[in-house]
């Protein structure tokens, strides 16, 4: 199976005006970086006759976006990578039955499961001051390291979690990584963050598994929270955060639904091709 | 209108679509909650709504939506 390159955007646009058909199952949510993609020639196709794909270069896999219109037109795809496919939907429909049972025709089996929270800072619960943690932004590469060291020794290689090498130097000018110390200074957790159109997103958080339970995700939670709350004060009420979680971790969802996120309805399962 | 807030709300319940007027540009619809309105106003309405119509302007609010689908009913 050869994979094709997506030269320009108005092939893109082509393909998906073809395959987005009534009844369509898609999980395409890059068209709006589909551009981009284009332009760092990391955007690929496979047509078939009802059903299309595209496929996308990650560090350790590749991920696959797909329109089905006929769920009997099954396609192997004998790659030399491992494939991952994001199935969207909304928890309270139930599981996307018809794609994971698709995709596992094709080769896939289910990987894990996220959901989507939401908090609004006027439904927070105020910080809760730690003793015997400390919580600051990263202030060396060596910093950024061990904080990125940690997320990918806890987090999933092919769901989008995986931190790069490459990119260590950005988060650290960015500003967007904090540490949890104690009071000796060892560190004990970090939480990497972003913010997207005015909305903070916790990227990653991880805690050292000998600090487990002794309050560091708390604290680094309660510090992101109030670090990206809006500064103008009749704002600050409003301020939004956003996540994801894995369903499985119930130690992070005690801690998020303590603190005050909800569910909103938005879910992930992620199906896995190994080469 | 009352249809495609009833829509609405069944994708993102948290959400005020009533008021709020800067949903794409305010980070509070994401291109998950695209694609998941899209497919359910192409299933509702019984139109098609295109890759060119995912303008952000088209999304920032339930009006701007509501604009587009009557438009797409023409």
């Amino acid at each position: 199976m050869k994979l094709k390159e997506v030269k320009e955007f108005a092939r893109y646009q082509e393909i998906v005006d073809k395959y987005k058909r009534k009844g369509v199952l898609t999980n395409d949510y890059i068209y709006q970086d589909a551009a981009d993609l284009i332009i760092h020639n990391n955007l690929y196709e496979y047509c078939g006759i009802n059903n299309a794909f595209f496929f996308v270069q990650k560090d350790k896999c590749l991920r696959l976006y797909y329109y089905l219109n006929d769920l009997e037109e099954i396609h192997e795809f004998n790659l030399n990578e491992s494939l991952v496919a994001e199935i969207l939907f909304r928890g309270n429909l139930g599981l996307p039955q018809n794609e994971m049972e698709y995709l596992s025709k094709c080769g896939f089996h289910f990987h894990l499961r996220r959901d989507q929270y939401c908090g609004v800072y006027r439904e927070l619960q105020i910080p809760c001051l730690k003793a015997g943690v400390t919580v600051a932004k990263a202030t060396s590469i060596n910093e950024i390291g061990f904080a990125c060291d940690l997320f990918n020794n806890s987090f999933d290689h092919y769901s989008g979690d995986y931190i790069a090498k490459d990119i260590y130097e950005s988060l650290y000018t960015g500003g967007s990584v904090w540490i949890a110390k104690d009071l000796q200074g060892n560190f004990s957790g970090a939480l990497h963050q972003s913010v997207e159109r005015g909305v903070a997103w916790v990227s990653h958080v991880a805690v050292v598994e000998s600090y487990r339970g002794h309050g560091v995700g708390q604290a680094l939670l309660d510090t992101f929270v109030e670090e990206n709350a809006n500064p103008k004060i009749d704002l600050r009420p409003q301020s939004r955060y956003m996540l994801w979680v894995q369903s499985e971790n119930a130690p992070a969802l005690r801690l998020y639904q303590k603190k005050g996120f909800k569910y909103i309805n938005k879910s992930t399962i992620s199906m896995l091709k190994l080469k | 209108m009352e249809e495609l807030l009833e829509l609405l709300k069944g994708v993102r319940a948290d959400v005020d679509f009533e008021n709020e007027t800067a949903l794409i540009d305010d980070g509070i619809l994401d291109s998950f909650d695209v694609v998941s309105i899209i497919s359910e106003i192409d299933d509702k309405f019984d139109v098609q709504i295109r890759i060119s119509e995912l303008d952000p302007d088209n999304f920032n609010s339930a009006e701007s939506i509501w604009e587009l689908v009557q438009k797409l009913k023409k």
